[in-house]
């Protein structure tokens, strides 16, 4: 499995590699505010 | 804060961001700033005093501890104080963590007299709720290697998103808001399997709520320009319990080896009395209950086992270690050990009342 994606980090040129970590940021920021709207919204709540 | 940490003159952005810090916790958690700027004098007081004696740094880690139980124990039992307002003890598990950790460290000699550092110190925002707990000497180097460098401020806003992620995605709503929902609709509570699984998704709950507050506070530190210790290491990978206590939680597993596990080793020459004093002060950091006295014994117990099975050196015991097989058993193993802790400690814990 590491050598699988070792091969396709060597492969893919550094402005892909970016450009395909970009979409992938812009879509974590997507799913969080997708289960903030689902969800209660408890923000921060840390008891310690 | 990034912002404010980088767009005042350099004199001023430190204590720009230690202000910012304790204007927080004096909004959100009155009483646990006035207990920390008590805490914080008397330990800078002791750690500097010109007669320096154990005795005083021992009454140090005495006050630091009981007022830690105290404020647990009024937050805990939703004791009110007449004072008005909510009572939230913020941060306080991990301030008195590091004020034990100054006065002991002080007392050796590591650590330069500077007011104002230790005030950053203390009021260093990302790590003071749920970061991890970190070394004044580590900081201090930080506080001085520290400059603007674009590279690390976009790896610490890519944390950040990775960590939230985590909390609200992962934890909030795929852990919490499916699974567990789920697996009350499921037929069979009582079976032994059931207790497995919500056992299950409770750790995975806990992981990704923990771990991911974390990366945030390792985000906003990078944000800042000060990296801080890593606190998890892929814990569910650990071949062994000695492994995942040093992969699960590190700044806390390491502050009880210091200052836990050596001294009492020191003392009382006895690994499984070690062993447990460092897992239940662990468990008492969680909650101040009996409840976590006994997760504490059970996992030193488990601890204390792992260890006698690693110095163990006969053929048959390195026949199993050169095996693949043997360390996916002792991974599945651990699992198996660490999720049965709720379910055991529950039947016991029930046993009794």
């Amino acid at each position: 499995m590491y050598r699988f994606f070792g091969l396709i980090d060597r492969a893919l040129p550094n402005n892909v590699k970016q450009f395909i970590k970009g979409v992938w940021l812009y879509l974590l920021v997507l799913m969080i505010l997708y289960a903030l709207n689902t969800e209660s919204a408890d923000f921060i709540y840390w008891n310690y | 804060m990034s912002l404010i940490a980088w767009s005042l003159p350099k004199k001023t952005q430190l204590p720009a961001v230690s202000l910012l810090g304790n204007l927080f916790v004096l909004w959100f958690a009155p009483y646990a700033f006035v207990a920390m700027s008590i805490s914080a004098c008397l330990v800078y007081l002791i750690s500097h005093a010109k007669s320096q004696k154990g005795h005083w740094v021992l009454l140090g880690v005495g006050y630091c501890i009981s007022q830690f139980l105290l404020l647990r124990f009024l937050q805990e039992h939703s004791v009110d104080l007449g004072l008005g307002g909510s009572f939230s003890v913020l941060g306080v598990a991990y301030f008195t963590c590091r004020d034990v950790h100054y006065l002991v460290e002080s007392y050796k000699g590591n650590v330069r007299k500077n007011i104002v550092t230790f005030w950053y110190y203390q009021s260093f925002l990302p790590v003071m709720i749920a970061g991890p707990i970190n070394r004044y000497h580590e900081f201090e180097r930080e506080i001085q290697r520290r400059s603007l460098d674009f590279d690390q401020i976009s790896k610490g806003i890519e944390r950040i998103i990775y960590g939230y992620a985590k909390v609200t995605v992962l934890g909030n709503y795929l852990i919490e808001h499916k699974i567990q929902s789920y697996l009350t609709q499921l037929p069979n509570q009582e079976s032994i399997l059931h207790s497995w699984l919500v056992s299950l998704a409770d750790w995975a709950y806990l992981y990704a709520q923990f771990s991911g507050w974390s990366d945030v506070a390792i985000g906003f530190s990078l944000c800042i320009g000060i990296k801080v210790s890593e606190n998890f290491n892929r814990p569910l990978s650990s071949k062994s319990l000695v492994d995942f206590w040093k992969r699960w939680h590190i700044s806390l597993s390491s502050w009880c080896k210091d200052y836990v596990f050596t001294p009492a080793l020191l003392i009382t020459r006895n690994l499984f009395i070690a062993i447990s004093l460092s897992m239940v002060t662990m468990g008492l950091w969680h909650e101040s209950s009996l409840y976590y006295i006994f997760w504490g014994i059970y996992h030193a117990i488990g601890i204390t086992l792992c260890r006698l099975y690693m110095k163990q050196d006969n053929e048959i015991v390195e026949y199993l270690r050169q095996r693949f097989w043997w360390s996916s058993f002792t991974r599945a193993l651990t699992i198996f050990y660490l999720i049965n802790a709720s379910v055991f400690i529950g039947l016991f814990y029930d046993g009794l009342y």
